[in-house]
Parts: C-alpha cells; sequence; structure tokens
C-alpha cells in the first residue's frame, strides 16, 4: 500500500497509508514510553494511566454529543483498544471515514489534554485487578512466568518487572503520580500515528495536523539505554499456587525487527511453529505434556511457539505446560529443536512451509485497516523503516537453509528459561 | 444483509449524528479494478485487484445446499464438505489443517444456499497455495475406512445438536415455517438420515454438484487480474462441466394464518421466536427494506424494541433480531431470551411494536438512523478482502455478485412509505410462525399446541 511518512511541527511522526479498505479507516497512535520511565515502587503505573485514558476515551464517546456517529459505530463492528507493549503504550481504533475527524479529535484530547479524577483512577486499578486474573492479591501466573523469563534471557532490567505491577506496587500509585506522568510523557514528541484510509494522502495529513497540531512538544529526558547483564544461558524458577502444572518459556534473543537477521528469525519461528513445525511434529515431547485444554470450543495446545513481539528486544519463546515430573524432559526438547537449528540445515520441504508460514502470518497480521495501521507504527516505534515492511516477503523467500543454519549458529548461542512450579 | 453478524452490544444513538451524515464515503468494494471472466467449462472467476496490499482471498461460491439436494441427498451439501476439507484422509493431514499449516486462512461453511470455501494469503504465497487450493475443492478423495471411522462422531454432533435447546428451537422454526421447502430442512442432515450414505454417495454428490459451470471463483487483492486468471484457467480449465440436475423448487408461498409450536426443555429461560417470510433475493427492494427494519428494531440501544421492551417488561428480556438474504424468501426472526413470568408482556411488546411499524411512518431521522447503521455495518463487514470475497460470494450463489457491490446504494433507495409498506405486508403478526421453548417442570410431558400470537 502507498505510504507517506511526515512529521509534524510539534515533533509527532505521521504515516499515512492508502487503504483498499472500502469506507474503513484504521488508526494507531503509540507513544515511546517504556517501562524505564517508571519508578520501581510504582510498578504498574503506565498500566494505570493508559486504563484511565481508556476510560475517558469511552465516557467521551458516550457523552459527547459530536461523538454520537461513533458510539453508532462501536455497536456496528468499530472500535478501540487501548494496550501496552515492553516499549510503548498505543491505542487503536476503527471507523468508517464519516466518523474519521471525530475520532482524531478525541483521541487528541484525551493523549494530550485531559484531565481525571481520584475515582478514574481507582476503578482504572481495579479493572486492572479484574482483567488480570490475579488471585488473593498475586499477579496471574502469566505474567510471572514472563517476568522470570525476561530476567532469565536479560538479566535484571526493566523488563523483568510485572508490566501491569502488583497489587502491592499499584496500591503505591496516586492521582497526583498518574497526572505528573501523563504530563511528562504523553507529548506530541513521543508520539507517533499511522492512519490507513481511502483519502489521498493530503486529506488524510490535513486531518491529522488540524486535531493533533496543537499540542506543544515538551523537553523529555532521554529514555534509559537497555541494559541487558546476561551472556549465557539462565534459567529462572518460582512458584505459584495457581498453577497446576508446571508452565515453561523457553527462548532465545532475536536480531532487531526489519533486519536480515530478524528475517531469518521469523523463518526459523516459521519452522518451530504450526501442527507440521518441528515442535508439533516431534511426538517424544508431547508425552510429558498435559493435555490440550479447551476454551471457547477451540483445542489449545500444551505447546506453543509465541507470536513474536515488536518490540526492541525480539526473541523467539516456546510456551508449554508440562507435568512436574517431565519438565526437563520438555526443556530438553524444545531446545533440541531450537539449537538443532544450527545443526543441520532444515530440507527443502521443511524451509519452503517454513516461509510460506513467515510471509503469510505476517501479512495476515496487517489484514485490516486498524491491523496494518498497528504493524506499521509498532514497527516504526522499535526503529524499523516502511522498506523493511515492503520488502520483508522477497527476503524470507531469498533465504536458503543454509542461511538459516549459519543463523542460528551465530545467534542462538545462549537460551532463557522461566519455569513456574505449583507450590508443595 | 449479505452475512449473519454477532448481536452487537448496545450503543446510544444520538440524533446529531446525522451532523456527519453528510461526510464523503468511499465505496465499501469498489468494482473499478474488477474483472470477471467466464471460462470455457463455465466456471465464473470474478477478480478484483487491489495492487500493494500484499494479501490475496480467494473464494469458492458453490451452488450446493438443501436447496439443491434430491430427498436421497439431504444433508450431503454440509457432509461433502466436511469431508472433503475437515477430515484427514487415509494419508494423514487434513486440508483445513494442511492450508492453515503454512499460515494462510483457510475455511469453508455450509449455508441454506450455498457452500462457500476460502483461503487468504500473503500475496507472495498465494501463487504457491492456489494449485492446492483448487486441487482440494475439484479432487477430494472419499474413502470407505475414513467414512465409517467419522460417522459416529458426525451422528454424535448432530444428535447434540438436536438435543440442545437452542439448536432444537431453530431446528423448529425452519421446519414449522417451511413444511414443504428446503429451507425447513437442517443444512447438516439427520443423525438417522447420514447413517444411510456410503463414501460412493459422498463421491457421486461431489461429482454431481462440484462442477465449475455450478460455481463460481472470487479472488480480491494483491493480483494482477491477467496473470491470476491465466492461473485459474491453467489449474481449474480441465475441469469438465455437465449439467447439474436438481430438483426444482418453488419459493413457499406466505402463510395465510399462524403456526404455532411450543416445546419444553430442561431449561432455565424461556425462548420464543417469531418469524416472518421475508423478501427473496429477486424482490431486492423489499430485502433492503426489510434489512432496514432490522436496524430500526434491534440495532443499537436505541432500537425500537430494545427501548420498548426494557419499558414494558420488569425482568431482563434479551431480544435478537434477524434477518439473512436468501435466494428464496427466507425467514425475518425476531427471538426473546427471557424469564418465564416475562414471556406475555415481551410478546406483546414485539406484536405492538410490529403493528406501530404498519400504523405510523417512522421519521426521516429515523430512517437516517437505520441507514447510518446498515452502512456502518456493512462498511466494517467488508474491511476485509475475506470479507469482500464473503459478501460476494454470498450473493453470487443466490443471484449474482454485483449485488455486494450495490446494496448500499438500493438501501438509500428505500423510503419511509416502504418501510410502511414491507411492515405491512410481511410482518403480520396474524401471519406469523411462533415457536417456543419453556423451561420443563418435573412431570411436564412435551407438547405442541396451536396459539394466537
Amino acid at each position: 500500500m502507498p505510504a507517506a511518512q511526515e512529521t509534524l511541527a510539534n515533533g509527532m511522526n505521521v504515516t499515512t497509508i492508502a487503504g483498499g479498505h472500502g469506507n474503513v479507516c484504521g488508526v494507531h497512535l503509540g507513544l515511546a514510553i517504556g517501562p524505564d520511565r517508571v519508578p520501581p515502587h510504582k510498578a504498574g503505573l503506565r498500566a494505570v494511566t493508559q486504563q484511565v485514558l481508556l476510560r475517558l476515551l469511552t465516557s467521551g464517546i458516550a457523552e459527547r454529543e459530536d461523538l454520537a456517529g461513533l458510539r453508532q459505530e462501536a455497536g456496528a463492528g468499530g472500535g478501540m483498544r487501548v494496550e501496552m507493549q515492553a516499549d510503548y503504550v498505543e491505542l487503536a481504533a476503527s471507523v468508517t471515514t464519516e466518523a474519521l475527524e471525530p475520532l482524531l479529535s478525541l483521541l487528541s484530547s484525551s493523549v494530550f489534554a485531559a484531565d481525571w479524577t481520584e475515582d478514574d483512577v481507582v476503578a482504572a486499578k481495579e479493572s486492572l485487578a479484574d482483567a488480570g486474573g490475579e488471585t488473593a492479591g498475586n499477579i496471574s501466573a502469566a505474567a510471572q512466568l514472563h517476568s522470570l523469563f525476561q530476567r532469565a534471557l536479560w538479566g535484571d532490567t526493566v523488563w523483568t518487572r510485572p508490566v501491569w505491577g502488583t497489587p502491592q506496587t499499584r496500591d503505591q500509585i496516586t492521582l497526583a503520580d498518574v497526572r505528573g506522568f501523563y504530563e511528562t510523557y504523553y507529548v506530541p514528541n513521543l508520539a507517533s500515528l499511522c492512519i490507513v484510509t481511502p483519502f489521498a494522502e493530503s486529506e488524510a495529513l490535513r486531518m491529522v495536523t488540524e486535531a493533533f497540531g496543537r499540542h506543544e512538544p515538551r523537553q523529555v529526558a532521554a529514555p534509559a539505554p537497555f541494559a541487558g547483564t546476561v551472556t549465557s544461558s539462565r534459567v529462572e524458577t518460582d512458584m505459584n499456587l495457581a498453577v497446576e502444572s508446571a508452565m515453561l518459556l523457553v527462548g532465545v534473543p532475536l536480531p532487531p525487527v526489519g533486519s536480515d537477521g530478524f528475517v531469518r528469525g521469523m523463518v526459523a519461528y516459521g519452522a518451530l511453529s504450526g501442527a507440521g513445525g518441528l515442535l508439533a511434529s516431534d511426538k517424544t515431547i508431547a508425552t510429558g505434556l498435559t493435555l490440550a485444554d479447551r476454551i471457547g470450543g477451540s483445542s489449545v495446545s500444551p505447546i506453543d511457539v509465541m507470536p513474536v513481539s515488536l518490540t526492541s528486544h525480539p526473541c523467539l519463546a516456546v510456551i508449554a505446560r508440562a507435568v512436574p515430573t517431565a519438565v526437563e524432559s520438555t526443556r530438553e526438547g524444545i531446545l533440541r529443536h531450537i539449537l538443532g537449528l544450527a545443526e543441520a540445515p532444515l530440507t527443502q520441504e521443511q524451509l519452503q512451509r517454513a516461509k510460506l508460514r513467515a510471509i503469510n502470518l505476517n501479512a495476515l497480521a496487517a489484514d485490516g485497516p486498524e491491523s496494518l495501521a498497528t504493524v506499521r507504527n509498532r514497527m516504526h516505534l522499535v526503529g524499523a523503516t516502511a522498506t523493511d515492511s515492503e520488502t520483508f516477503s522477497a527476503r524470507v523467500m531469498a533465504v536458503t537453509a543454509e542461511d538459516l543454519q549459519s543463523f542460528a549458529a551465530e545467534q542462538f548461542t545462549r537460551h532463557g528459561i522461566g519455569l513456574l512450579l505449583p507450590e508443595g | 444483509m449479505p452475512m449473519p453478524r454477532p448481536t452487537l452490544s448496545g450503543i446510544a444513538l444520538l440524533a446529531a449524528m446525522l451532523a456527519c451524515a453528510c461526510a464523503w464515503a468511499a465505496p465499501v468494494i469498489d468494482d473499478s479494478t474488477l474483472v470477471t471472466q467466464e471460462l470455457p467449462n463455465g466456471l465464473n472467476v470474478i477478480v478484483r485487484e487491489v495492487p500493494g496490499s500484499g494479501l490475496v482471498a480467494a473464494g469458492f461460491a458453490i451452488r450446493a445446499s438443501v436447496l439443491y439436494e434430491s430427498e436421497q441427498e439431504r444433508g450431503l451439501s454440509d457432509i461433502v464438505r466436511h469431508m472433503m476439507l475437515d477430515v484427514p484422509g487415509p494419508d494423514g493431514m487434513d486440508v483445513a489443517t494442511s492450508l492453515g499449516d503454512t499460515g494462510a486462512i483457510f475455511d469453508s461453511h455450509t449455508s441454506l444456499d450455498s457452500t462457500q470455501i476460502r483461503l487468504v494469503a500473503a500475496a507472495d504465497a498465494f501463487y504457491v497455495l492456489l494449485p492446492r487450493f483448487v486441487k482440494a475443492v475439484f479432487e477430494p478423495v472419499f474413502d470407505e475406512a475414513v467414512w465409517a471411522q467419522q460417522l459416529p462422531e458426525l451422528r454424535r454432533n448432530l444428535l447434540d445438536a438436536e438435543r440442545r435447546p437452542l439448536g432444537r428451537h431453530h431446528m423448529l422454526l425452519w421446519e414449522t415455517a417451511f413444511a414443504d421447502h428446503p429451507y425447513g430442512r437442517p443444512v447438516a442432515g439427520t443423525a438417522t438420515g447420514v447413517a444411510a450414505y456410503s463414501a460412493d454417495a459422498l463421491a457421486a454428490f461431489h461429482k454431481k454438484h462440484y462442477v465449475p459451470n455450478n460455481m463460481s471463483l472470487l479472488i480480491v487483492g494483491d493480483v494482477k487480474s491477467a496473470d491470476v486468471l491465466a492461473a485459474v484457467a491453467e489449474l481449474a480449465g480441465g475441469y469438465a462441466s455437465h449439467t447439474v440436475d436438481v430438483p426444482a423448487v418453488t419459493p413457499a408461498p406466505r402463510p395465510t394464518d399462524s403456526r404455532t409450536r411450543l416445546e419444553k426443555a430442561a431449561i432455565r429461560g424461556t425462548i420464543v421466536s417469531y418469524a416472518w417470510h421475508g423478501a427473496g433475493i429477486d424482490n431486492k427492494r423489499d430485502v433492503c427494506t426489510l434489512d432496514l427494519i432490522y436496524a430500526l428494531l434491534g440495532e443499537g440501544s436505541e432500537a425500537r424494541l430494545d427501548e420498548a421492551l426494557e419499558a414494558d417488561t420488569a425482568e431482563g428480556v434479551v431480544p435478537q433480531v434477524e434477518f439473512i438474504t436468501r435466494r428464496d424468501p427466507g425467514l425475518f426472526i425476531i427471538t426473546l431470551l427471557c424469564q418465564p413470568e416475562a414471556e406475555l408482556n415481551a410478546r406483546e411488546t414485539v406484536v405492538g411494536q410490529l403493528q406501530k411499524l404498519q400504523d405510523e411512518p417512522i421519521t426521516e431521522q429515523e430512517l437516517q438512523r437505520a441507514r447510518r447503521t446498515i452502512h456502518a455495518g456493512y462498511a466494517f463487514d467488508n474491511q476485509t478482502f475475506a470479507g469482500q470475497v464473503g459478501s460476494m460470494g454470498f450473493y453470487e450463489a443466490i443471484d449474482t455478485y454485483r449485488f455486494a457491490i450495490d446494496y448500499l446504494a438500493e438501501v438509500d433507495k428505500v423510503t419511509v412509505e416502504d418501510i410502511r409498506r414491507v411492515a405491512t405486508e410481511y410482518l403480520d403478526p396474524n401471519k406469523s410462525t411462533l415457536v417456543i421453548i419453556r423451561p420443563r417442570k418435573p412431570g411436564d410431558a412435551t407438547k405442541e399446541a396451536r396459539l394466537i400470537p
């Protein structure tokens, strides 16, 4: 899709893409606000602030007369979501052309010029506790496992802190904290917007400039550099009352998003994942795994390769649920396949399957205007370029079995394992 | 509506929305890059180019459904589709899993009017997968041993569906409304009926219906028309066509009185559905008018039925309005899920709202709001290429893909007077099909009854 990139006078980065999605527009607004901006004892401050924003956006849509069109679209298939990733926070929306300008206006006022009350902060904390699956004041098993894995892979960095904080750290967050955080970091010069519309580039840019151009930039200190300290393989273990089986997250670091190494990493992902992938095809691993869960009528496998997140430090990771006595054989089985990529080249059939899988998954992640806006903006937020996106398929198709093997030999020299065991 | 959508969450509507109704809107399905070609064997290929998008969606729309099944073939459309795509053959992975394993999206379903089979893939993977996709549709293998293995599970699933209250309710509704029309038969057949089939019967059904002149292939995305048409001609042009001998079906006449079925089941709440014979695809003006009535009554929290039920009934009643366009006139359905004590009030409310549509013209403002609801819903349904293939394939199977492109323009032609005329002509409370499933109390027996609505 034809894309154009501009930087507004206030420092906000804007990408406009002319979509082929009929009358629907996709919008993604990201702010480069990482966990390093949050004091350790206030872990969860980003999450609480984002949750407050979600409340403001929701109430804005519900109450403002000029946003009635958005209300109607929310009922007809459009919508908005507010999320957080390792390096940035994000808001995304899907609207028709008729509701695009009101939406941009709402986003602009909510993200850069809003205020709220103590009640909003309290409600935001409660929502996070409910949504996080926390039990008895503890963080969820998934968040705990993720934190262990990050520590094993990178050492004691800001990434090991639970992104939603803990009930204890969120208790420390006050109205003044949220206001201060918002005023410091929710600034146009840390923001990047991607908009997919049927409008001409100039018209889309006019709408964005009208909505966001009025906000002044503010000086923000440079982010703390990511200080990974681990140089060898590590395992981090903990226990959790709420889990019935052992949970493992086993993975290796990948090169930066957009690089040729990352492209090869995605081929490795394709080779390992899926029903015909190396992991699922190895029946010896299945012996120690728990039974598949059934969620909403679908079967959820006890072993899966995690989708590769678009972050500044991506990784290739496998999650598994195993009976406690089979942790060692499961760990060994997973690593045999990840590290095995360096031992022998894939067959041509395996390579072809892995490549197809990599390019299909990459393309389908951008299926629809909101998804396309999200993927493109996330790439930008982690330093990749539009060209990196546009050439992805061609670069995947150029990877040979030997390329993949030498990549794995150079890249997969250390691994990290997060292990969560049931108590007792 | 082109495809069934889930019930939508209620979001307040205000008249102020009209302020932006005049803004520019892009066509939902832009036909400026659309090309069609019929291959010599009768396969109709429709291609819409979206250059640079990196994605392609393709779908076969096949005229195989209850409408085209003979007495001896009941349920075979769905069974054949399931067996050819979802069940592993003698040597391994099923087609759906195998194509899905490449990271592409592959899905299929059979409805009352057609069978649709779809693939969505990256543009760079599409030409690699297209041969497998085409071969899966034209050259499936039906193995007797695999069929014998699948049959018990298939029967078990059908029995489960028939026993579930909502499944039973749905079946009763269509069966009661269409006693002498194929729409009254379950798409997937019955547990008893499927037991009579053999793998040979499945293969014979496939051979008869899955011929190029009985289907269309729709492709939307990052392809060049000339290239993809040449590829399709090479892959599918060799399959022979033949005349498809299907039973003649006459559209069911609109009922002249009410039909009612009442059953009891082990459920906590009551399920009530009113249904009326709507318009078929050959009457597009009335189809669009019924779509607008569906939006007026059931979409958004200012929907008339939601508001009236909230005002009239003390207990929460969950309404759902449904109208899916079909080749022959299908059903306009209003379903209520309620506590037993709220049933009568809720039913009165439904009848009252329909009467109101006949007695009082709606306002222009209400019509605009309903149009806007339809426009927005249709835009979101078609924001992906898979959605566009789905919409065009849906209409191609019952009429022509063109209606997917022209649909919103036709909706905009509907007038306030059309709403009143269609409500009067089609939605007469005294000529409805009413099906109720109430909670069974200890000692109750299953009953059938004839009631006044």
